[in-house]
Formats: structure tokens, C-alpha cells, sequence
């Protein structure tokens, strides 16, 4: 119950962070760009299917937040989870040094694609009102959130990998009965 | 049979059957289930918001300045020249005012009404970027209700509250496709109706094709409808252009503030 209970703690503490924080720092993105790397850090360390568990509750919560339905970022997030989950199987990286630095890429590519569909079906929608800059970030606000980002994942990851620890240890003593 | 039951086994199959359900959402869109998630998150994240929310802020502010460094001389000469230049409006203004305000007591017309506001925080965005709402710190208990407007900096209309909770309130703003603000031009008296663009841009549309619509003609709301005070300040015609099936003309209209970052706004109590 309480693993149950810090998950849920978890998940709300995420959706904070993309709302409220990360939103307000990076508002020149049109894609979610903390849920995208919470995506690949808890696949990373749960595994998939695993990670679903964890991050369908997430994308959702923060659709209900945001627009009040289910989006096409929980879906996308699905299939973010599976081939991050695909790319761990078939490169067989280890997760530190160079590793994790391509996976952080892999995350923050995967930001920029989402930036990219969204922004090809807005254009099909709007048409030529609208202008390439109002639908791509500048050079420099792209770099800038780069290098921000690097260390948000690395520092997400081994966050997340140390509460993975603390919970299983916890759900061991749970089950042997010691608390 | 031995290659069904391995298929059902495997990663690809489970991330097909979430995407199903997923995808049963997104078309069936179960309002129902989500509103009160919505309302009961408004309720008890509002605190920590506010929390996240300045310091995200802040650290915006510090980013901000760093990266201007290099664009702050330029930006700091047009600038001198922009409030050389409002100066001297404002000072033709006074006299307007001070003519007008003599007609309407010559003619017995009544005052013109002070807006009552009510200043908030921006404690949230829209996460998925559309950048079609934002979250303010202000509810029900500050006399806050839906479909009050919202403005910034005394007069540039932003959007309006949409829903309110006991310590919070969405404000959807202009920028949102479901906004429809009637707006007239000051100039060339256009009248039509202001949409948004999916958070990347305002769109003056069903202007008719014998109306006066210049680049550069301030927009401004129509008070139409009731809705919205006459005379808010609403941005600034760009292109104008045919709409796509030629019965009406449209314009890009270009705000004078940055919805991305904006962090106070004021929401109009006493709005006709």
C-alpha cells in the first residue's frame, strides 16, 4: 500500500513539474518536454511493459489537468516508452557515462519530433497565416533548452532509479512482514 | 495457435492494446471522468503551483536578461524612440479627454465606469503546449466567475475565465481556437470576429470585403455581445488576406505582449 501511495505521490509531483515549472521555463516548445523525458527515464529503469504502469496514470492525469480528455501525447507516450524500451534492447548500452547521454538525445529528439507533428498538422490546419518561426523555436532558445536538459536527465534518472530501489526494498519488508 | 499466443506475449502486443484503449478516449472523449481529476487537482495543487510556478519565474527572469545582453542597446534605442513618440499621444490624448469629459456633462451622460480588478499569479500553463490557457491563483473565493475577462498591463485584453475552483481559476486565452472576441479596428472601423490559432497566433476573420483593413491599424474589442468591455485593447493588424472560400477578408493580428510569459494578469469583476 504505501509503494502504491508513493507512486501516486510520484505521479502528481511530475505533472507539477511539467505544469508549472518546466512549462513556464520552456514556453517557446509545443511539446511537453519533462513528461517526455520522465517517459524514457522510467522505462529506463522499470522496463517496458512496466513503465506503463507509471506513465499512462502520468499523461493522462495531465491531459484531465490541461484540456480534460485523453490527448495524442498519451498515445505517443506509449509508443515513446516502447521504442526507448526497443532502442535499450538493441544497442545494449549501459546506463551512465556515454549511454546515458544517448539516451538523454533520444529523449530530447523525440521532443523535437513531437514539436515537428504538431506543428506539420497545425500548418495543414492554419495554412499560410501563420509563420515558420511561430511554429519552431530559434536557434538559440533550442540550444539553450539542449543544454538545460542534459543535466534535468541525468539527474531524473538516477533519482528515479534510487526511489525504484527504495521501493522494492520497501515491498520486500512489506512482504516479509518486518514493518 | 503457438505463434497467436507468442504474439500476445510479446512488448509490442501490450503497447498496441494501451494504445486501443487510448485511442477509445481520444475518440469517445470521456468528459464525465475527467472534469472532476480536473477540479480536484485545481482544489489541492493550487499551493504548490504558486510555489513551482516563482521559481520558475525567476529563473526565467535571470535567463531572460542573460541572453539580452547582446539585443539590450538596440532594444533600449527603439524604445526611446517609442516613448518619445507616445509622449506626445498622450498628450493629445489629455486634451481628448478633457474635451470629452466636458461633452458628457454637457450632454448628461453618465461617467464613464472604473473596471474593478482583481489582481492574480500565473501558476500554470498549458503542458502540451498548445498554449491555449493558463492557470491563475485566484477562485471562487475572491469573487471570481466564469466568463469574466481578463486583461494585463490596464488595457490589452488576453482572454477570459473559463473555470473556477475555490482558490483558482483557467483563464482560456485569445490565442485558444474555441476563443471568438467580436473586435473592430480603430482606424477603418472593420468589424469581425478574433480567433485563435492553436496558441501561435490571433486571426481577424468574416471581415467583410468592403471594409478598411491596413497593416499596422490597431484592434480593438467591439463590446458586441456583451461579453467584453468596449475599447480593450486587443493587438495589431499584420497581412491581410481572402479567406479560403473568398467571401470574407481576414488579417493576422499580432498582440502586444508575449502570452508565453505572461506572470500577472487582472481579471475585470464588473464587466458588462
Amino acid at each position: 500500500m504505501n509503494v502504491f501511495f508513493y507512486r501516486i505521490i510520484l505521479i502528481l509531483f511530475f505533472a507539477l513539474l511539467q505544469i508549472s515549472f518546466f512549462d513556464i521555463l520552456f514556453p517557446w516548445f509545443r511539446a511537453p518536454v519533462y513528461l517526455v523525458l520522465v517517459v524514457v527515464v522510467v522505462t529506463l529503469t522499470r522496463g517496458f511493459p512496466q513503465a506503463l504502469f507509471f506513465t499512462v496514470p502520468l499523461t493522462l492525469l495531465v491531459d484531465a489537468v490541461t484540456l480534460g480528455i485523453p490527448s495524442w501525447f498519451s498515445l505517443y507516450a506509449v509508443f515513446l516508452a516502447y521504442g526507448t524500451s526497443f532502442l535499450s534492447r538493441r544497442l545494449l548500452l549501459t546506463h551512465q557515462g556515454f549511454g546515458l547521454l544517448l539516451y538523454a538525445l533520444v529523449a530530447f529528439g523525440s521532443v523535437l519530433f513531437y514539436q515537428a507533428v504538431f506543428s506539420f498538422f497545425v500548418y495543414q490546419d492554419i495554412g499560410p497565416s501563420l509563420s515558420l518561426q511561430s511554429l519552431w523555436p530559434r536557434g538559440t532558445m533550442l540550444l539553450l533548452t539542449f543544454v538545460t536538459f542534459l543535466p534535468i536527465f541525468v539527474i531524473s534518472y538516477f533519482g528515479m532509479r534510487h526511489f525504484e530501489e527504495y521501493v522494492k526494498r520497501l515491498g520486500q519488508e512489506q512482504f516479509r512482514g518486518i514493518r | 495457435m503457438a505463434l497467436k499466443q507468442k504474439f500476445r506475449e510479446t512488448k509490442l502486443f501490450k503497447a498496441l492494446l494501451v494504445s486501443l484503449f487510448l485511442l477509445a478516449g481520444l475518440i469517445f472523449q470521456p468528459r464525465f471522468l475527467f472534469e472532476p481529476v480536473r477540479a480536484l487537482f485545481a482544489t489541492i495543487a493550487w499551493p504548490i503551483q504558486g510555489m513551482f510556478s516563482s521559481l520558475a519565474f525567476s529563473i526565467q527572469e535571470q535567463t531572460n536578461f542573460l541572453s539580452s545582453i547582446g539585443s539590450l542597446k538596440l532594444e533600449n534605442e527603439h524604445l526611446s524612440r517609442e516613448n518619445v513618440r507616445l509622449l506626445a499621444i498622450e498628450a493629445r490624448s489629455e486634451v481628448i479627454t478633457q474635451e470629452n469629459n466636458e461633452l458628457r456633462l454637457e450632454l448628461a451622460l453618465l461617467p464613464r465606469e472604473a473596471f474593478d480588478l482583481v489582481a492574480s499569479d500565473v501558476i500554470g500553463r498549458d503542458a502540451l503546449g498548445l498554449g491555449n490557457w493558463l492557470t491563475i491563483d485566484q477562485g471562487l473565493q475572491a469573487g471570481i466567475r466564469p466568463g469574466m475577462p481578463v486583461i494585463v498591463y490596464g488595457g490589452v485584453l488576453i482572454g477570459r475565465i473559463t473555470d473556477v475552483y475555490p482558490k483558482s481559476a483557467r483563464v482560456m486565452l485569445l490565442t485558444n481556437p474555441e476563443s471568438a472576441v467580436s473586435a473592430v479596428t480603430v482606424t477603418g472601423g472593420a468589424q469581425g470576429v478574433l480567433r485563435g490559432e492553436y496558441g501561435l497566433g490571433l486571426l481577424l476573420d468574416t471581415v467583410l470585403q468592403d471594409a478598411s483593413l491596413q497593416p499596422a491599424d490597431r484592434l480593438v474589442t467591439s463590446g458586441l455581445g456583451g461579453e467584453f468591455p468596449k475599447n480593450l485593447l486587443i493587438g495589431t493588424l499584420q497581412e491581410t488576406h481572402l479567406s479560403s472560400d473568398r467571401l470574407y477578408r481576414q488579417a493576422s493580428v499580432a498582440p502586444p505582449i508575449s502570452f508565453d510569459t505572461l506572470r500577472y494578469v487582472f481579471i475585470i469583476k464588473n464587466a458588462p
